[in-house]
């Protein structure tokens, strides 16, 4: 049952064909894209990534997916953060 | 006397502030704790000259002034208050060159609150393997304030640190965020209110104070009201400032090698280590290791331990004329703190583990793997640690959920954590299980005995998960729950730092569990050294009476064991037995077994040295002849003259000590961590409740 669940998260981080500099959830970027954080929603969300250096602007770059398809690591500027896909869901990005 | 002057090291996680503390002060410091909490203080002195040296405060790590875990209110708690005694005259703010954005943010912050502030930079080995370096005049005169750089781990620049924190000349107070963007009058009226003279410290402590701290926060929210102040939107605008002014000092100050390939280690290690099935067998059989590694490699140090503590219970037996204080060190004081001790060697194992997979970046992609699997159960990926340290002690592993953010995931951590199969239920397991198989049993090529030990933790492991669940249902939620943090980038250990950990957790566990041991163990020795007047009387002329008879059926030790049984039973403690029987005869346990759940209280592995008191195995309560206890246990017989001992008896007390709660200093570290009595005692009934149900099935299902 479960594994149905988590891959269908799976199949969402490899949705096809995203155009490139389209405006899409951070949830949705695939490996190898590069891009950059447009807006973060919810107000407590983003001052905690804000203050974890996510801001508008700064390049980010998908790099792992745990076990399960959740959560998710990506490279934020010049380092490595993880968090949820529920949270990767309030971020919006443009990728390049 | 010398002159000193207070050092607080403040910066992120994971940027070298322990590094740079070990590396200034050696093994010159103590831990101890914040007062009101039990959040480590490492306080530490280091030389900087002739005349004068510095006291060093190593601050838990945070991303900003405004804390959002237990371990950041710490940071904050020390740097708001100026009359603080542990203000700071200096703050040493130590930042990874190869982050170098994110982490001034929290510079920006600390200086404002009107402390002088030194930027170290640090990891410039790392950011030069990326191809970056910074020109440190550029980047101190942008900032306004003097930068060194140095690399904490291999202790260089040290002497450039001190040079700059004896010259007072060059401590600079300054201002990043202009606060006359906030309305005049809210200010004055937040600093009436918070009583601080500083508009940024006051309108901070006000805004953290309408969050965290109670007092006052009806004032404050008034004020907010008064004069429309929306608290998130302004602390948006400060963090978008604040790295508007960090990001010109980075680009001004920063250069790029362009032609630089890097090959990238821990990208490269993460796809292995955090793949779906590689990552999930690497870290199961790790667990596996370390599994096997607390039990095998602890096996002879707990033989030293043992014997020394024999030694030292003989030779005070020996020097020490009978008596009341002979009997209250001996079977109190030493009894008690032996049965501390005799883990010593498991924990430190365990530490040991925990400590290199922490300090080579491991245990973050641990977190990371797992948080999935423990969201079910309200929990996230960082209850891991604590769950793990769990099997080798409760105390120190509810202590290492502190940087859960969540307080309900943190909570139902601390809630949880104690059904872990600690050490001290191990020799009760041991015991137990050497009455249920022969210890040369074999299922193919499997030791029975180690099956069934690890059935035993893996009920554990259960239990917990299934109690979080539970409670996922009963616990108010306070807050969104999120699961961020850095994966630092892959390091060597490094040893020195390692050892003195070991030693600051090793002593802590002592003193911390060992002050609360004796002291219950010395009352429970009363309970059971004393009982009412005449009883007692009683059995000690008896055995006058039998020691002069010539009669010498039994030699003088199976005398004073068989005495000192006797008392046993008629002690209050055995009192207490009898008085409980009714209560626990359905599980299968008679009035015995009902004293030993009295004397566990203090400890569960107390429980095999009551059973050889018991059943008065020569040498007394310590003589630990596990063979010879356990063919008495065996022999006896209940009133139908059935063997006592049945399989269900002895399985419903197996799962009675695998669920209940049984350990004062859990209840007492539960206590402080949550800061109420409310969650220690739901602890304890909850816990004795599954275990008294959990045995009663058992009990019934086997008999
Ligand atoms: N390469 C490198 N590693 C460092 C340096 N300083 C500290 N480390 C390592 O970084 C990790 C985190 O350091 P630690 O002192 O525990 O950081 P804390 O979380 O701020 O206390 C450890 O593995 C250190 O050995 C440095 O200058 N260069
Ligand atoms: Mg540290």
């Amino acid at each position: 049952m479960s594994s149905i669940i988590f891959s269908f998260f799976r199949n969402n981080l490899n949705s096809p064909k995203i155009n490139t500099n389209k405006r899409v959830k951070l949830s949705e970027l695939k490996f190898k894209q590069l891009a950059t954080v447009a807006a973060v929603h919810g107000e407590e969300l983003s001052l905690k990534l804000f203050e974890m250096g996510l801001l508008p602007g700064e390049e980010v770059e998908l790099e792992n997916i745990a076990p399960f398809g959740d959560p998710i690591a990506i490279r934020v500027g010049e380092y490595k953060m993880c968090l949820r896909l529920s949270d990767a869901n309030c971020i919006d990005i443009n990728v390049k | 006397m010398k002159q000193e002057i207070t050092v607080a090291l403040a910066g992120n996680p994971n940027s070298g502030k322990t590094s740079l503390f070990n590396a200034l002060t050696g093994l010159n410091h103590k831990v101890s704790n914040f007062p009101g909490t039990t959040v480590e203080k490492k306080i530490g002195y280091s030389n900087l000259n002739a005349e004068t040296r510095a006291q060093i405060i190593d601050l838990p790590g945070t991303y900003s002034l405004y804390p959002k875990s237990a371990d950041e209110l710490v940071t904050y708690d020390i740097l708001r208050n100026k009359a603080e005694t542990n203000f700071p005259d200096l703050v040493l703010f130590i930042a990874d060159a190869s982050n170098l954005k994110r982490n001034l943010l929290l510079l920006t912050q600390v200086a404002d609150l009107g402390v002088p502030v030194i930027l170290a930079l640090n990891m410039v080995d790392l950011a030069e393997r990326k191809g970056i370096f910074y020109e440190l005049d550029i980047l101190a005169k942008e900032l306004g304030i003097p930068v060194v750089s140095i690399n904490a781990r291999n202790k260089e620049g040290i002497s450039k640190i001190k040079n700059l924190l004896l010259d007072e000349s060059k401590h600079k107070k300054v201002t990043y965020f202009n606060i006359n963007q906030v309305d005049q009058n809210l200010l004055n009226e937040i600093g009436e209110i918070t009583d601080k003279k500083n508009p940024y410290a006051a309108l901070q402590y006000a805004i953290n104070a309408s969050v965290y701290l109670n007092n006052k926060a009806k004032q404050i929210n008034a004020a907010f009201e008064k004069y429309n102040f929306n608290p998130k939107q302004f602390q948006e605008l400060e963090i978008l400032q604040r790295y508007k002014v960090i990001d010109e000092a980075v680009r001004l100050s920063r250069r790029q090698k362009t032609n630089h390939v890097i090959k990238n280690i821990t990208q490269k290690a993460d796809v292995i280590l955090t793949h779906r099935i590689w990552g999930l067998v690497i870290f199961l059989s790790l667990l596996f290791l370390v599994f096997q590694a607390i039990f095998s490699w602890s096996a002879y140090p707990m033989d030293w331990v043992e014997m020394g503590f024999a030694w030292l219970n003989a030779t005070i037996e020996k020097s020490l004329p009978d008596g009341v204080l002979n009997d209250l060190l001996v079977h109190g004081v030493v009894a008690g703190l032996s049965g501390v001790i005799i883990f010593l060697p498991q924990i430190i194992i365990l530490f040991a583990f925990i400590a290199v997979l922490e300090d080579v970046g491991y245990m973050a992609r641990v977190g990371f793997i797992m948080d999935r699997i423990m969201r079910p159960f309200g929990m996230n990926g960082k209850s891991i640690v604590p769950l793990i340290s769990g099997m080798a002690c409760a105390v120190p592993s509810i202590m290492a959920s502190r940087s859960i953010e969540n307080k309900k995931e943190r909570l139902i951590t601390i809630l949880v954590t104690p059904l872990m199969s600690c050490s001290a239920r191990l020799p009760v397991y041991t015991l137990l299980i050497g009455m249920l198989v022969p210890e040369s049993a074999k299922w193919g090529p499997f030791n029975v005995h180690g099956v069934v030990l690890m059935a035993m933790y893996l009920l554990g492991f259960i239990a917990a998960l299934a109690s979080a669940a539970v409670f996922k249902l009963f616990v108010k939620s306070k807050g969104t729950a999120y699961f961020m943090m850095e994966l630092p980038s892959y390091k060597l250990p490094v040893w020195n730092n390692l050892l003195i950990t070991l030693y600051e957790k090793g002593s802590a566990f002592v003193v911390g569990a060992g002050k609360i041991i004796v002291a219950v163990s010395v009352i429970l020795w009363a309970f059971a050294s004393f009982g009412p007047r005449g009883n007692m009387r009683a059995i000690d002329e008896k055995y006058a009476i039998l020691a002069t008879s010539v009669d010498a059926t039994m030699s003088s030790e199976e005398l004073a064991a068989q005495k000192s049984a006797e008392r046993l039973q008629a002690s209050y403690a055995g009192e207490f037995g009898r008085w409980i029987e009714p209560a626990i005869k359905p599980i299968g346990f008679d009035w015995k077994m009902g004293i030993a759940l009295l004397t566990s209280l203090a400890a569960r592995e107390v429980f095999v040295g009551t059973m050889s008191t018991i059943y008065s195995v020569g040498g007394g309560a310590e003589g630990e002849d596990l063979n010879s206890i356990k063919q008495k246990m065996l022999a006896e017989k209940n009133e139908k003259g059935e063997p006592l001992y049945s399989v269900a008896t002895i399985l419903s007390l197996m799962v009675f000590y695998a669920f209940a709660m049984q350990c004062m200093s859990t209840l007492s570290i539960v206590k402080s961590e949550t800061q109420s009595w409310k969650w220690p005692i739901v602890q304890f009934i909850y816990m004795t409740a599954l275990a008294y149900v959990s045995s009663l099935i058992v009990f019934n299902i086997f008999s």
